[in-house]
This record gives C-alpha cells, structure tokens and sequence, in this order.
C-alpha cells in the first residue's frame, strides 16, 4: 500500500507557537480507498490538513502529496478542499451553481469565465449530489445538509485527484450524510483519494475503508473494526471509559463502544 | 418644465458638469468596492484607509507626483501596520485600526500645517466637488478607469476571496496577493473619492451603495449592477440638489444615498423592517 501512497508524511511535527499540534505523525495515505480521519476537537485533524495543503509548514519531518511537495500538488489543482461548515458565510449571496463553479477557477483563464466543459462539469456535479433543481437557488435558502452537498458537488468539479473533507457530516440530515458518503465511497472505487475527518464513530465502519485515530501523535491505524476496539478508543483519547460524560466534546459522548462496534 | 429639466439645468454650466462626471466616476467605483468590502466585514477598513492616505496625500504634493501614488504607498503602508500591531501584540484589530489610521491621519494634519499655502484641509476633509478643475477631471477618470477595470476582470475571483479565501488557496490561487489586490484598489479608489466627498465622506460611499444592493438581492452579480447604479443616481440627485439649495455637494450627495438605504431597509416588500413588523399580524390572522 505504502508503495503507492498519495500522501505520505514523514515523522511531521507541527506548532503553533509554543503548542505542539502534530507530534511526529508518520502516515501513508493510499488512493482508491476512503480514509477517515478521527479525533477530537483540538487533536489535530485540521492541522494535518494544513499541512497536505502546505497552508501550514511542519517544523520536522516532510509531506509528500501525489510524489510531490504539497505546494506543487494544490498549484495543480490536484487537491480539493472542502471546508468545515462554520469556515463560511452561509448566507453569501451566491446561487448553488456560482459555488460549484469555484471548483473549476484553478482551470481556467484570468477572468474564470466558465467554457462549455465547465458547464458540463458543473452540471454533472450538481446531478451528483441531487441539487439539479436547486441551482439557481442562493445558498442562504438551502438547509444545513443541502449546503454541505453543494461543497462536495464544488470539490466533485474540481475533478481533484486529493479529497480532504473536514467533518462532512458535521450537524447534517440523514438524507445528505448518506448520499455525501456513497458519493465519497464511488469517488474513491474510481481512484481518488478520499480523505474524511469525522467524529462519528457510530457509522464509521459504513464510511470508511480504513480509520486513523489522531491525538496530536498518530495513536491507531488500521480497519475500522480493529480501531475502534474500545482499549483502542481508550487509549486514543487518554480516558479511562466510562468517564465523566461531562468531560467535553461530542465524541466523549460517541465513544459508546457497543454502538461503535455495530 | 419636467422633472427632468430641473434635474438637469444646473449641469448646463461647464463647472457643474464637470463637477457631476467626477462625482459620479468615483461613486461608481466606490460602489462596486463596496458590495466586495460589506461582503467580507471590511468596511472599517475603508475607512481606515481613507484616512491614512492623508500624509501620503500631502506628500506627494510637496514632491510633486500625482496624489495616487502618495495614496497607494500610505494606504498600503497603514494596512500594513495594522497587520503588525495586531499579530505582535495583545491589542485586537478593532484597536489596531484605530490606533494606525487616526495616528496616520494625524500626521496628515500636521503635515498640512506646514506646508505652504496650496493645500486647503477643509477640501481635503470635506471635499471640493466644485473645484474640480479639468485636470482634477482628467486624473479622476484615469484613475478611476484603472481601479474599475482590474475590478470588473478580477471579480470572481474577489468573489471568491470574500466567500472562502481557503478554497480560494486550495485552488492554487493566493488569498494574500488578492487581498492585497483589493486593499490598493481601496487606496487608489480612495484618494479618488477624497477629492469629491472628503476623507470623512468617502467612507459613506466605500459603504452605503453596496450595503443597499445587499439589502435588495441574493446575488453578488446582481449587487455589482445595483450598487453602482443607486450610486451614479444619487450623484446627479445630490449634485442638483446641492445646486438648488445651496448646501454642501459631498454632504448631499452622501444623504441621497443614505434615503436611498434607509428607504430600501424599511420598506422593501419582504425583508424590509416595515414587513418583518407587519408579518407576524398578517400570520396569526
């Protein structure tokens, strides 16, 4: 696997200041599969994708993205990024089909006029994700998970080699989750990359081809059968289980082992 | 006589008119600035940039290069400024802001003080939209041309910057030169509005238009007509206006935008403030 790996960070350390957020993280990431990228709120999961995308620079260690130095990769346009859901304003005013079409800029010439085979693009991202009818619509009118859909349909425009998703299914209906993940999992059977940070655990194994638990250092890698062990999920998040439930974050209270194995 | 000719005699006076076309050039290009800077939450730093451009001003005059380039290096140099005070230090942006262009704008001040003669701070605080000489005119219009060309090419990707500038990066393109890009226009468009409304008032102008066009449309297309359009309106309505009643241009000018805003804000049919007031009553009957 490591062979043919994508991403490829070697022993990266990154800090902010005096805070370390990524303590000598070694990771390959392989193509044709859907990797998901667990941990909680503070364990680094943004900061690595900082780093792939060269937006953040490791104090030690290297990053390697498609055999190349991160910066190379994203000029091409060979990663898309899909952003959390609070990185944006939601109601900005541009329709569905304006943010898809983002997708293509790095494409086209100095003014991005979009030509026929942006169009199609754009179309075809949008039938993808089942927002066909709501094109036009300005994207302050879409519910949460309709305007997640829409930012997977910009990263499917991008036609990007790369996906890195930051909690795509954060605070969405069931209806969206579900077609965000077949369209993830049908990304990835045709040869990308797919790389998802989440903190639902309970459908993971649905999700995700393979799992990495992060606490600032890489703390599990494996299927996710295997990861979310309970001793594994213990070891990831430094609690003994069954803490205090009033010990922070969503995934304290996810972490039910019986329904992470399910 | 109609509407129309009342509206339009005063410009029958070569002074007049020139006084309108200047008028009119930099609303516009304020305007479509403007839907771009309410957009990403800038507007204080329209009018910090407005400001500190005075010492660049003055600058320039004493040297004798054109007013833009003086602008341009000030108006940089404060947002500059900004940027080092606010990541060096414990102060928040708000106070930074602050701190840097009133300090720049003081030195402008200052500087006027001791320059001889020429340059009359009043014009420069509150605009001279009479004055406007042929030359003024020629200066205006070329800048004018300039900043409104680099905006109309480059405006998806301003749309994009403004919407996610992390997209934007991911993409390969580069959120600091663009923010760059749109922080020079401010200058250069800026010095331009300085000349007509005045330091003061050209922050109204760096504001209202698109902050209106907002309020009637969900798309920033949309706003990058509208905007403009309520702006080159409201100069020939305050510019006659001024002429009629004998009050100041820039003020007039200002005030016509600023009904124009209040009226959409209160009265537009379904986001406006009368609507939202009436729509519970309307429901529950």
């Amino acid at each position: 696997m490591s062979a043919t790996a994508s991403i490829r960070l070697d022993s990266v350390t990154v800090r902010y200041g005096a805070v370390t957020a990524l303590d000598d993280v070694t990771l390959a990431v392989a193509p044709t599969a859907v990797t998901a990228l667990v941990g909680m709120n503070g364990a680094g999961k943004s900061t690595l994708f900082g780093a792939i995308t060269g937006r953040l620079r490791p104090r030690r260690g290297r990053v390697e993205v498609l055999g190349g130095a991160p910066d190379a990769a994203r000029r091409a346009g060979r990663v898309a990024v899909m952003p959390q859901s609070d990185g944006v304003d939601p109601d900005f005013p541009l329709t569905v089909a304006d943010v898809i079409a983002q997708g293509r800029y790095g494409r086209l010439g100095v003014t991005r006029r979009l030509r026929a085979a942006d169009r199609d693009a754009v179309a075809d991202a949008l039938a993808r994700v089942q927002l066909s009818d709501l094109a036009n619509r300005p994207i302050g009118a879409l519910s949460g998970g309709q305007r997640r859909r829409v930012f997977v349909a910009r990263a499917l425009a991008q036609q990007a080699d790369v996906l890195l998703l930051d909690e795509p299914y954060a605070g969405v209906d069931v209806v969206s989750e579900r077609l965000i993940a077949d369209v993830l999992a049908d990304l990835a059977a045709a040869g990308a990359t797919v790389l998802v940070s989440t903190h639902d655990l309970a459908t993971l194994p649905d999700r995700a081809d393979r799992v990495v638990l992060l606490a600032r250092r890489l703390v599990a890698d494996g299927p996710p059968d295997e990861v979310l062990a309970p001793e594994v999920l213990a070891r990831a998040f430094g609690l003994p289980r069954d803490t205090d439930p009033a010990s922070d974050t969503d995934l304290t209270r996810d972490v039910d082992p019986g329904e992470a194995r399910a | 006589m109609t509407w129309l000719d009342l509206l339009l005699e005063p410009f029958t006076y070569e002074f007049m008119l020139r006084a309108l076309a200047a008028t009119t050039i930099a609303a516009v290009v304020c305007a479509v600035l403007s839907c771009w800077l309410v957009l990403i939450g800038w507007s204080l730093m329209g009018d910090a940039v407005a400001h500190a451009v005075l010492p660049g001003v003055v600058l320039a005059y004493l040297l004798g290069a054109p007013f833009a380039i003086g602008a341009l290096v000030f108006g940089l140099l404060a947002v500059l400024l900004i940027g080092v005070v606010r990541d060096t230090s414990r102060i928040k942006e708000d106070a930074a802001i602050g701190i840097v262009f009133t300090s720049l704008f003081a030195l402008g001040i200052v500087l006027v003080s001791i320059t001889p003669s020429q340059i009359d701070l009043g014009h420069i605080v509150f605009g001279n939209i009479l004055g406007v000489g042929p030359t003024d005119l020629l200066q205006i219009a070329i800048i004018g041309a300039i900043a409104l060309t680099l905006l109309i090419v480059k405006r998806r990707d301003l749309t994009l910057f403004a919407f996610d500038p992390a997209h934007a990066h991911s993409i390969g393109l580069s959120p600091r030169r663009l923010s760059a890009l749109l922080l020079g226009l401010l200058a250069l468009t800026a010095v331009v509005g300085l000349q007509i409304v005045g330091v003061v008032l050209v922050v109204a102008l760096l504001i209202i238009p698109g902050a209106t066009a907002r309020l009637l449309t969900d798309r920033i297309q949309r706003m990058l007509v509208i905007a403009p359009l309520i702006a080159a309106a409201s100069s020939l309505v305050g510019v006659a206006t001024s002429y009629y009643l004998d009050v100041a241009s820039g003020g007039a000018v200002v005030v016509v935008n600023a009904i124009v805003f209040f009226t959409v804000y209160l009265l537009h049919p379904t986001r406006g403030l009368a609507a939202r007031i009436r729509r519970p009553l309307t429901s529950a009957a």
